[in-house]
């Protein structure tokens, strides 16, 4: 792969990168007083780089407040830089007039995070869906068949048009707002924690879905999450972000096997994994405190305060003095620790793959169950999921 | 820890209940009420709920929210209630403390027998004097359970002045001490600080140092962590976890992340519509479950130690409406094994291999047809 540079910008490093961000800064100001000075700068995205290639499934996963959402939204012009630029295949987003970038938005697409406030409680399931087929002037004619076509898509009910958002579940909801997102045929889709509100069964049909419409259409997702368990099933790599930081960046066996950054390791150590005998046998670091403000971040590595290595290395002072470049750790694998070859030795926080069958469904039941149902009449997968409006 | 020398120490207890015309609001009955309580603790069970039925009565109809559930909490011990929401597993947090919200909620039947003592009996004003005290509680949102007009000081201070009947003074130092002990650095300076002024995390290690001001046999745990980042949920999971082995106090921890109970319990109550459908200890919970239900939610959920995986097996459908619930299984019309005895009768919780171990699944009762 080819290595990074951390600062000097040349456009289209990464040849299969259809979305390359280059040394992205959002900063939001403080504004107090009645002439509304700035009294200080939210660093919310401070000074990242990175590629999305073509296809492939990005998950960016940190805690509340790291900038991932922010970085979301910037990446299909949702909110502008600071500094820094955003190529979406090849071209500077910043650059394009409104015209252009109207029909770039026909290519890059968002599911949000709540199914509740992010559909008009005003507008049918029909006009929701439709809207962005209006707006860039898509199937005029025969609209309503597409709507429906959609619907069916996404595992609803091709007859719902006129019902309300209200009329359904949250999971229902959510697959409404992906049949909008998926309504102009986007090659890019920007997930936004798209299944965090929803309960845990339903979660799993809607990650299903997502999964399944990447292969049917070659989608591209950045797949926001703050879940790190579900990340790792559905990305091909994965982004680890803190206070405004990339921190690190790899494949998901780089990073939840041998993570590089000793705040990924204490992430992967925080997340509960449904097995009593794993949870047993894992070797923890808890993190003190909180994470610092991003008004005033710290000096130098900006996780040093809650470092678990920083103490175990005697408080190396550039640790608080200079801030750590993201770099080549391994095979495609970067993270920006100044001690990332000690981190990658300890065994902290990494759960162990065991070679397994799944919990849950006995094997031998789930086999017998399958031979049967493979018996029986192949049943059509997809359309038709319970479609139950109150 | 040291209940169990006193268990062996005390003689067989003879009663185990409160008389129906003794309260605990005279001084005989507080008596009374003590030695049935050491006649419990013999009897190991901090806690037992019986048929235990809140129902909402709404303009739709009745809403059966937690129908006939029975369960107990042994000393010290941590009991898990998992499930998804509108389960019944919240209702039954606010059954335990008798916080149903009335109208429209209900409880309509059952007994909560807490030490001894029937808390369905009790008045609402002895229910208020024994609230705080036996049982602590921390709730889902730090944000919306503390008072943002009083100090923090004194939000923990007034427990233990209310129920220890300490002096201002002396609740302070308590309130300081324990402030200190759910983690929060310069607890004293920290005392004069307003809710706003804290964090997320640390306004539920605040929440915990009043559950725990009054020193409660029993913490009542409803989703403690579901609002906070996995990293701070690390740090109250443990603090919890740490706590109650100090102090021996039981826990009823209530999660819908199967991961939390997994990692934080002892026993585990798997809750669907309203009804318990299984219960055992933690590693046959996890191990050898014997409901659909929790198949269904095992296999539905990503694992952080498992490689990209291929599609997840889901549960399809949406759990029932609770009003007027039919006489049937009901996990059946999602469930991939249901016959017809499924949906003309619903299964009882029956006992299972393994220790405490019971499912509601006719399925994989003893000679069912899923083994």
């Amino acid at each position: 792969m080819t290595s990074v540079a951390n600062t000097a910008a040349a456009p289209a490093r990464d040849p299969g990168a259809l979305v390359d961000v280059q040394n992205l800064k959002i900063h939001f100001p403080i504004l107090t007083g009645v002439f509304q000075t700035e009294a200080g700068r939210v660093r919310a995205v401070d000074d990242i780089s990175f590629e999305i290639r073509k296809g492939e499934t990005l998950g960016l996963v940190g805690e509340s407040g790291c900038g991932k959402t922010t970085t979301g939204r910037a990446l299909i012009r949702l909110r502008n830089p600071t500094a820094g630029k955003v190529f979406f295949d090849g071209r500077d987003l910043m650059s394009l007039s409104r015209g252009e970038l109207r029909r770039m938005r026909r290519r890059m697409q968002i599911i949000f995070q709540d199914p509740y406030g992010s559909l008009n409680p005003r507008m049918t399931v029909g006009s929701i869906v439709s809207e962005p087929l209006e707006t860039h002037h898509l199937s005029s004619g025969h609209r309503m068949d597409r709507v429906r076509e959609l619907l069916a898509l996404v595992g609803l009910n091709p007859n719902y048009t006129n019902r309300y958002p209200h009329e359904f579940s949250g999971g229902q909801r959510q697959r409404i707002g992906i049949a909008r997102a998926l309504a102009v045929e986007p090659e890019f889709i920007v997930c936004d924690e798209p299944i965090s509100a929803l309960d845990v069964s339903i979660q799993a049909q809607v990650l299903n879905l997502l999964v399944e419409l990447r292969e049917q259409f070659g989608l591209t997702y950045l797949f926001i999450a703050h879940d790190l368990s579900v990340v790792r099933h559905i990305s091909d790599r994965v982004g680890v972000m803190y206070l405004g930081k990339l921190v690190e960046l790899g494949p998901p066996t780089a990073i939840y096997e041998s993570p590089g950054h000793p705040y990924t390791r204490a992430l992967l150590s925080a997340v509960p994994i449904p097995d009593p005998k794993a949870e047993r046998k894992r070797r923890r670091v808890i993190l003190t405190g909180d994470v610092p403000s991003p008004v005033n971040p710290p000096s130098g590595c900006r996780f040093h305060t809650r470092c678990w290595l920083y103490e175990r290395l005697g408080r190396p002072e550039n640790c608080r003095t200079e801030d750590p470049p993201l770099r080549q750790i391994g095979d495609d694998h970067r993270a920006a620790c100044h001690y990332a070859e000690d981190a990658l030795k300890s065994d902290v926080g990494v759960a162990h793959l065991e070679d397994r069958v799944r919990r849950g469904t006995p094997a031998a039941v789930a086999a017998r169950h399958e031979a049967a149902a493979q018996a029986a009449v192949p049943h059509e997968q997809g359309a038709g999921v319970a479609g139950t409006g109150e | 820890m040291t209940l169990s020398d006193d268990r062996s120490r005390l003689g067989s207890p003879a009663v185990t209940e409160l008389p129906e015309d003794v309260t605990i609001a005279t001084e005989e009955g507080r008596r009374l009420a003590e030695q049935l309580a050491d006649n419990r603790r013999h009897a190991r069970k901090l806690l037992e709920v019986r048929n235990l039925s809140t129902q909402f009565f709404t303009r739709d109809g009745v809403v059966h929210a937690v129908d006939d559930v029975s369960f107990e909490v042994d000393y010290g011990e941590t009991l898990g209630l998992v499930g998804e929401s509108g389960c019944g597993k919240s209702v039954t947090a606010l059954s335990l403390t008798r916080l149903v919200p009335n109208p429209p909620g209900k409880i309509v039947s059952g007994e909560i027998i807490l030490d001894g003592i029937n808390l369905l009996k009790l008045s609402s004003e002895e229910m208020r004097l024994l609230r705080g005290k036996k049982i602590g509680f921390i709730f889902q949102d730090p944000m919306t359970s503390l008072n943002p007009t009083l100090t923090i000081g004194y939000q923990i201070a007034e427990s233990a002045r209310m129920h220890l009947r300490l002096s201002r003074k002396d609740a302070d130092e308590r309130a300081v001490e324990l402030l200190s002990k759910v983690g929060i650095p310069r607890s004293r300076d920290r005392m004069r600080d307003y809710p706003h002024q804290f964090s997320g995390g640390m306004r539920q290690r605040v929440m915990i140092a009043i559950a725990l001001a009054c020193d409660p046999m029993l913490l009542l745990a409803d989703e403690p962590t579901t609002a906070l980042d996995v990293t701070i949920q690390a740090q109250i999971l443990e603090l919890i976890r740490s706590l109650s082995e100090e102090f021996g106090t039981a826990v009823i921890l209530i999660t819908h992340d199967l991961g939390i109970a997994a990692g934080m319990c002892q026993r585990v109550n798997v809750m669907y519509a309203g009804r318990i459908v299984e219960t055992g200890m933690v590693d046959d919970i996890f191990e050898t479950p014997q409901m659909p239900y929790a198949w269904g939610l095992l296999d539905s959920l990503p694992r952080l130690d498992e490689q990209k995986g291929a599609r997840l097996r889901t549960i399809e459908g949406l759990p029932p409406d609770l009003i007027d619930p039919a006489d049937e299984c009901r996990f059946s019309p999602r469930c991939t094994y249901a016959r017809d005895v499924c949906r003309q009768k619903e299964p009882q919780l029956t006992d299972r291999v393994g220790e405490r171990h019971a499912a509601r699944c006719w399925g994989t009762e003893p000679g069912g047809w899923i083994q």
